[in-house]
């Protein structure tokens, strides 16, 4: 839990025959951190193999020609798993005689359907033109005009002003009968022999005709009543073939959704082989996985091929890149279901190095101590875990915020418990522990014993992490075992006045030399070091070029380490501080809610304002809080032992997904 | 007045900053002096535009690229203004811009309809960034313009355009589409600017109003003598909004038979402007000279208002037209000092070159 998964690197040598099949293997075995051969040395000699290009273009057309299927038959795009292996080779055939027989179905249907709704929405602008026009207007009567020309249609209203002016030389009439989205109906007339000035007006106002069929008779109204037959019989046909089309989606639809999974993973596949090497005709691919998955891992390929590809495995410290530091090992979290959402905070601050200590598990516990410390209410919680139970329950992709919702309702309504306070009531449930506004001082001790045992954690993590990474030199400094050494002893000098009031002087004379001590190896801890551990001769020591600026430098950080520790312990004097606003808010809503409810209608006013106050404080004091304790976290508590600069597992699926071009 | 004062003090300090490092009249001097391009380009980088012409591909320079990283200074200022000057004024300012977006659109919607690939248009289009709504990806994807027209729903282009999609299917041209732009720019910029408080609105409508003026002139010119189109037909083209150029006085000019009787139609002081115009196409240049003349006296007035942007933009804006135009005479081998009867400079009194 406290460490990485431990991984090993290995090396596959793949036939061509079984690149597909083994592709398709590592795919779905997933935990495999892919090593781009192309960046590697081999890669450098140009052994890097290709892909066919020409499948995938064709997997490319595939894929639109079924999302096209997919949109017509108005089916949703829901990811489904596929059950077989898939080979794009082999895939291939069957994708394409599949897709043949859908178009077969359903392209005459979509089409159709496609051609009666444009006829259908014509129609019905069409009849919502005529509308406009007078039911009693005879359109024979205007089509036997001989010396008037005469047109229907619509123009942008604000170009009607622009429209008179152009025909203003010629002689004009026209109606403004209605208007239509922004566009006025007009019925425009004038002389034959002007219209030639009208058709140039006409066009530049954006005139849009009414087409009134020439062969029209009768009123405007007869045309609009035809015109509703006609869309009638077009809704009928629409509703026969969508309901047809309904048929095709429980017919078509599970099968082009497992096509379209197909499709996309065969491209995957096809395109993953970039990142492969090739000697002669073997494929070549490398990558770390878990170790306690390679055994499965090779007996899963063996089988798939029937023992004909070969496997190296190499441990991380065998590997002279690793020693040297050219290459990082990627890191893959281990944690348990409850803590690993939290992997997302700590890799906010930074992903650790394969040797680091992995602090998710402790940025957990703390984060959610303090946040029930300064959020203890056993109604806020309750209602901060069963938002964080809807989000768990409907939103898949927040999953991971659902639950840390979920377990900081938990710790808050427990702190709630130990407050004794519901929704800010204190005289329903007894405190199990104490009431903060009426135990200041202690609440504020809390907060700094805890402020000690988190900087302490870090100072101990530091540790274990210098001795991991064999950082030796830095035990010796403030920032190390020496500086953690010096901040016990004066905390637990603290300690002692704080509970007794008084220091004996043979306690202050041991601490004297006690610094004194600690003080002068943090100051001279670079030359010490390179005296004792690394053997240099003294004289070689002493004269190097840089030792005094060494010392210099050593004596500012001392100072500054020393006022940082402190400075990180009194930090955590905020945990009491918001502990006390949170209780303080309370006071202050039911304060309001006490007002309020002096007046007219005052009980619905009270637990009113009651309600939306506890509203309030959970949105933003929520956020204040959980702010806070992030801020707490990263600069008092990682900041002392996160080195920080590894590399994050990507899994082989996502690798290759980020690579290749979209679908 | 204090309020003025406070809302405008940090923009105006930075528009007169920015006024003073315009190019002046001895760079436009040594400038007209290049006969390369590779040279007038050197003389650049030692100027603000540096910064456009780094990423410049390396080799010979392509007139449009340059053009583009000239726009490119243009519109990093009128980022650095929007975020400076008060909300209404930043929304004004913007919609200045929109007749960025809309060449941008007309450019997109001419590559669909001549079915020129997305990475082909997408060479000529203004890089606007952050200062542009238009779902540009979208639309390069579109196959067909009445296509392209259903992605601009959110968009002040979206019912001008559908209005003139049924004239651009009679003339089968993308001509009324492009005229529907250019009016719906115009007409979102008139909006803008009625929409600005007390004095920026006062100052704003005078000038715009003459920034209209001058559109429509440069229309009718092109409507009706270069394109010969009807003067019925232009009449409807033209921009609302102008400042003494109103819709009767329109229709006058698109009538007028000829230079003579267009000159003398033109109401005072557009008609002292242009006494001495032969032929038509000294028109644009003489007009832009005299609004410069209008746009560098605002710099002498109350500087708490939007119009001191304003005209900052609108002469930056003629520098780098004034850079594209030099930059086109070297790349056709044109003379620099012939191209200066077709290219205003913005820089006051006369240039000795």
């Amino acid at each position: 839990m406290f460490k990485t998964e431990k991984l090993v690197r290995i090396t596959i040598q793949v036939p061509p025959q079984f690149i597909s099949v083994v592709t398709a293997a590592l795919v779905r075995f997933k935990l495999l951190h892919l090593i781009r051969i192309g960046e590697t040395h081999l890669g450098h000699l140009g052994y890097v193999a290709d892909t066919d290009v020409d499948l995938l273009k064709e997997f490319e057309e595939l894929f639109k020609e079924t999302k096209a299927f997919l949109k017509g038959l108005e089916i949703r795009p829901e990811p489904v798993a596929l059950s077989e292996l898939v080979i794009p080779e082999k895939e291939i055939l069957s994708v394409k005689e599949s897709l043949t027989e859908v178009k077969g179905e359903v392209d005459p249907l979509v089409n159709e359907l496609r051609i009666t709704e444009e006829k259908l929405l014509e129609r019905s602008k069409l009849q919502d033109k005529f509308r406009f026009l007078p039911t009693d207007l005879d359109l024979s009567r205007l089509f036997g005009c001989k010396f008037v020309n005469w047109m229907i249609g619509l123009v942008p209203a604000r170009g009607l002003e622009k429209l008179e002016e152009s025909l203003s030389e010629v002689h004009y009439a026209f109606i403004h009968i209605g208007t239509l989205a922004e566009r006025a109906v007009i019925m425009v007339f004038g002389l034959k022999g002007d219209w030639p000035v009208f058709e140039r007006a006409l066009k530049g106002a954006f005139f849009e005709r009414i087409d009134i069929p020439t062969g029209v008779s009768g009123t405007a109204g007869d045309t609009v009543e035809s015109l509703r037959i006609e869309i009638a019989q077009l809704q009928k046909r629409k509703t026969g073939l969508s309901q047809q089309k309904e048929v095709f989606q429980t017919k078509f639809g599970p099968g082009l959704l497992v096509l379209k999974e197909k499709i996309i993973a065969s491209h995957n596949i096809l395109s993953a082989r970039r990142f492969f090497g090739k000697i002669e005709k073997s494929y070549l691919i490398s990558g770390w996985i878990p170790e306690r998955l390679y055994a499965a891992l090779e007996e899963d390929l063996a089988k798939t091929t029937q023992g004909k590809v070969i496997f190296e495995k190499v441990d991380p410290e065998d590997l002279v890149e690793i020693r040297g530091g050219i290459i990082k090992i990627p890191i893959l979290f281990n944690n348990p279901l409850l803590v690993s959402p939290f992997e997302r905070l700590t890799s906010l601050y930074g992903t650790p190095r394969y040797k680091e200590v992995e602090p998710t598990l402790f940025f957990a516990l703390s984060f959610l101590l303090m946040f029930g410390m300064m959020f203890g209410d056993v109604g806020q919680g309750l209602v901060l875990f069963l938002v964080g139970r809807l989000i768990f329950r409907r939103f898949y992709k927040y999953m991971d915020y659902g639950i840390i919702l979920m377990e900081c309702g938990f710790i808050s309504a427990l702190f709630g418990f130990l407050y004794g306070s519901v929704f800010g009531l204190e005289d329903i449930i007894p405190a199990l522990w104490f009431r903060p506004l009426a135990n200041i001082s202690y609440l504020v001790k809390v907060a700094m014993v805890l402020g000690v045992v988190l900087v302490s954690l870090g100072l101990v993590l530091n540790v274990i992490n210098a001795f991991r990474l064999k950082e030796y030199e830095g035990l010796l400094s403030t920032a190390g075992l020496a500086g953690a050494l010096f901040y016990w002893v004066i905390v637990g000098l603290g300690l002692k006045y704080f509970l007794t009031g008084q220091l004996l002087p043979a306690e202050l004379a041991v601490f004297g030399w006690v610094a004194a001590v600690l003080m002068t190896i943090m100051v001279l801890h670079r030359p010490v070091y390179r005296l004792l551990i690394r053997k240099q001769p003294s004289g070689e020591v002493v004269k190097k070029q840089s030792f005094f600026s060494e010392m210099m430098e050593s004596i500012v950080e001392f100072f500054d380490n020393l006022v940082r520790y402190l400075s990180n312990t009194i930090s955590f004097i905020r945990v009491a501080a918001f502990a006390l606003a949170h209780a303080a808010l309370f006071m202050a809503v039911f304060s309001i809610a006490d007002l309020l409810a002096r007046g007219k209608g005052g009980g619905v006013l009270y637990w009113l304002t009651v309600a939306l106050g506890n509203v309030v404080m959970i949105l933003l004091e929520g956020l204040v809080v959980s702010i806070q304790v992030v801020r707490l976290e990263y600069y008092e508590f990682f900041s002392k032992f996160f080195r920080g600069g590894g590399e994050k597992f990507r899994p082989f699926d996502q690798e290759i997904g980020s690579e290749e071009r979209r679908l | 007045m204090i309020a003025r004062v406070l809302k405008y003090s940090y923009a105006q300090a930075k528009t007169r900053a920015l006024k003073g490092r315009l190019l002046s009249a001895e760079d436009w001097r040594l400038l007209l002096r290049c006969s390369k391009l590779e040279d007038l380009l050197k003389y650049l980088s030692g100027t603000d535009y540096a910064q456009g012409l780094s990423h410049l591909p390396k080799g010979k320079p392509d007139a449009e690229f340059v053009s583009l990283a000239f726009y490119d200074e243009l519109f990093r200022e009128y980022g650095k203004l929007l975020r400076s000057v008060p909300k209404r004024s930043s929304s004004f300012l913007k919609a200045l811009v929109a007749r960025y977006e809309a060449e941008n659109l007309k450019t997109v919607l001419r590559g669909i309809w001549a079915r020129r690939p997305a990475s082909d248009v997408r060479f000529f289009l203004y890089r606007l960034g952050s200062l542009s709504g238009l779902p540009l990806g979208e639309l390069m994807q579109a196959h067909e313009i009445p296509d392209a027209v259903e992605l601009l729903k959110s968009t002040i282009f979206y019912s001008p355009l559908v209005h003139a999609l049924p004239q651009f299917k009679a003339q089968r041209k993308p001509f009324p589409l492009e005229v529907a732009i250019d009016m719906a720019v115009f007409e979102h910029i008139v909006k803008a600017v009625e929409s600005l408080g007390g004095y920026d609105r006062k100052a704003a409508r005078v000038l715009i109003g003459e920034l209209i003026d001058c559109e429509n002139l440069c229309w009718l010119v092109r409507f009706r003598y270069f394109y010969a189109l009807s003067p019925e037909e232009i009449i409807n083209y033209v921009l609302p909004g102008g400042r003494r150029l109103g819709l009767r006085d329109l229709g006058t000019l698109a009538r007028s038979i000829d230079l003579r009787s267009f000159l003398g139609a033109l109401p005072q002081p557009y008609g002292e402007a242009f006494r001495l115009v032969k032929d038509w196409p000294e028109m644009h240049p003489l007009f832009q000279k005299w609004f410069l003349v209008q746009l560098h006296k605002v710099f002498e007035k109350d500087p708490f208002q939007v119009r001191l942007q304003l005209c900052y933009l609108l002469l930056k804006e003629i520098e780098v037209k004034a850079l594209e135009g030099l930059v086109s005479a070297l790349n056709i081998g044109a003379s620099l000092e012939k191209s200066l009867e077709f290219v205003s400079l913005p820089v006051m009194g006369g240039l000795r070159v």
